[in-house]
């Protein structure tokens, strides 16, 4: 299956608009373009803008035209247009193959393409066909993937903070604000709990993948604890970025934890495992995890190990840990926590 | 440099400056899971080891004199 589209990046003249600003044309936006830009976010599809204009003058008219808050990481000036793409890829932690580029220009298509042949360009001429293309129609919708370019510009504040912050790393988690919500998955949930399940790699503790018809057995089976974790903080919400599945028999065994990589540095991983000793000490039963090891997700390993679970077996990277130290740990001071659970 | 000098560089340059060779990092709250991989990466390069996952645990990573220990052990 080919990547699916998670940002579109856009040429402005004689592609989203037509005519060229610098020539002193009274550019307006070309025919359907509205409907593609607003189509495009409620599928929870990023976009940006990599145009050779003077910036000031493009990102006014962009204002004037109403549609500059769709774009993150505008990328209005002279230098080449793969150095564009490149900037908001890294910026918006995508990667490459899921970038889509249209452009009225075939040397800047080229120019493009060149620099990575793993981006998806398009003529600015076929823009009308993208909306029915399956690489730019995602598996779910959920309330998640509607509010992502807000969670993202949230995000791009946090970051700016974050890189001016002076002092240390817990003083700036304590300066967020962060609240976790931890809830049993409901069937409300299920769509974002298995886009959750696809879409981690890194954050993500054995990579085991369910049918939604799976997931939503889990909610009902005594057997289960399935559970959700939501991350809000003072510059808004993350979403639900965490998902924890545990087997509940005469012992307690973690098939599944993970995280979105948007939480990656918030310690929610730690605060999760805290979480998870509190209630194996409250159901006095043994607590096991099942890790599978990828070149990937060396960080989950780091985070059971630390947290105090100790290997007992590891075959070829399929590797079992048990918890093992004593009594339950504290929440982190920078976390509030809300256990919705009970 | 004493191996302990090396690693406590590692923590100031992160802007952690009030702690000894001895503080519960944990119980400071300053390791988390990502510092906790940042950690283990500074002293595989630092001190040009692969750390094994066995010697990965919370009682070696407590403190900065753990950590010493256990570096020392590869060197």
């Amino acid at each position: 299956m080919e990547q699916k589209i998670k940002c579109v990046v856009w040429d402005l003249d004689n592609t989203l608009w037509d005519g060229i600003l610098t020539e002193g044309d009274d550019v307006q936006l070309r025919d359907g373009i509205i409907d593609i830009i607003k189509t495009l976010d409620e599928r929870g599809i990023l976009q940006s803008v990599a145009s050779k204009n003077n910036f000031e003058d493009a990102y006014k008219k962009l204002e004037e035209l109403g549609v500059a808050e769709y774009f993150l990481y505008p990328q209005i000036n002279w230098n080449p247009k793969s150095e564009a793409v490149k900037k908001i890829a890294e910026n918006i932690n995508l990667g490459i193959d899921s970038f889509a580029f249209i452009d009225d220009s075939e040397f800047e298509r080229e120019e493009v393409l060149t620099a990575d042949k793993r981006i998806m360009v398009i003529d600015a001429c076929d823009t009308d066909k993208i909306l029915d293309d399956e690489r730019f129609i995602p598996k779910f919708i959920t309330e998640d993937t509607r509010n992502r370019r807000l969670m993202y510009i949230a995000d791009s504040k946090r970051k700016q903070d974050e890189a001016e912050f002076t002092g240390d790393n817990t003083e700036f988690l304590r300066s967020l604000g962060m609240k976790l919500t931890i809830a049993p998955v409901t069937e409300h949930d299920l769509q974002r709990a298995y886009e959750l399940t696809v879409r981690t790699h890194q954050l993500n503790s054995t990579g085991y993948t369910y049918s939604y018809d799976e997931l939503k057995q889990f909610i009902a089976s005594d057997n289960h604890i399935f559970l959700i974790a939501q991350l809000t903080d003072k510059y808004g919400d993350y979403g639900k970025i965490g998902l924890i599945l545990v087997e509940n028999t005469d012992t307690l065994r973690i098939k599944l934890l993970l995280m979105s990589c948007r939480v990656m540095s918030r310690g929610v991983g730690s605060a999760i495992l805290i979480y998870l000793s509190k209630l194996k000490e409250r159901l006095n039963k043994r607590m096991f995890a099942e890790f599978k090891t990828t070149d990937r997700n060396r960080i989950m390993y780091i985070t059971y190990k630390i947290m105090g679970f100790d290997e007992l077996e590891d075959n070829d990277g399929d590797v079992l840990l048990e918890y093992t130290s004593d009594g339950s740990k504290d929440f982190p001071d920078y976390f509030e926590v809300e256990d919705l659970t009970k | 440099m004493t191996t302990q000098e090396r690693i406590m560089g590692f923590f100031n340059g992160k802007g952690i400056n009030d702690i000894t060779n001895e503080t519960d990092l944990f119980k400071g709250g300053y390791v988390n899971s990502l510092f906790a991989l940042e950690v283990v990466m500074f002293l595989e390069k630092e001190f040009k080891i692969k750390i094994k996952n066995k010697d990965i645990t919370e009682k070696n990573f407590k403190t900065i004199n753990n950590m010493a220990a256990v570096v020392e052990k590869y060197l």
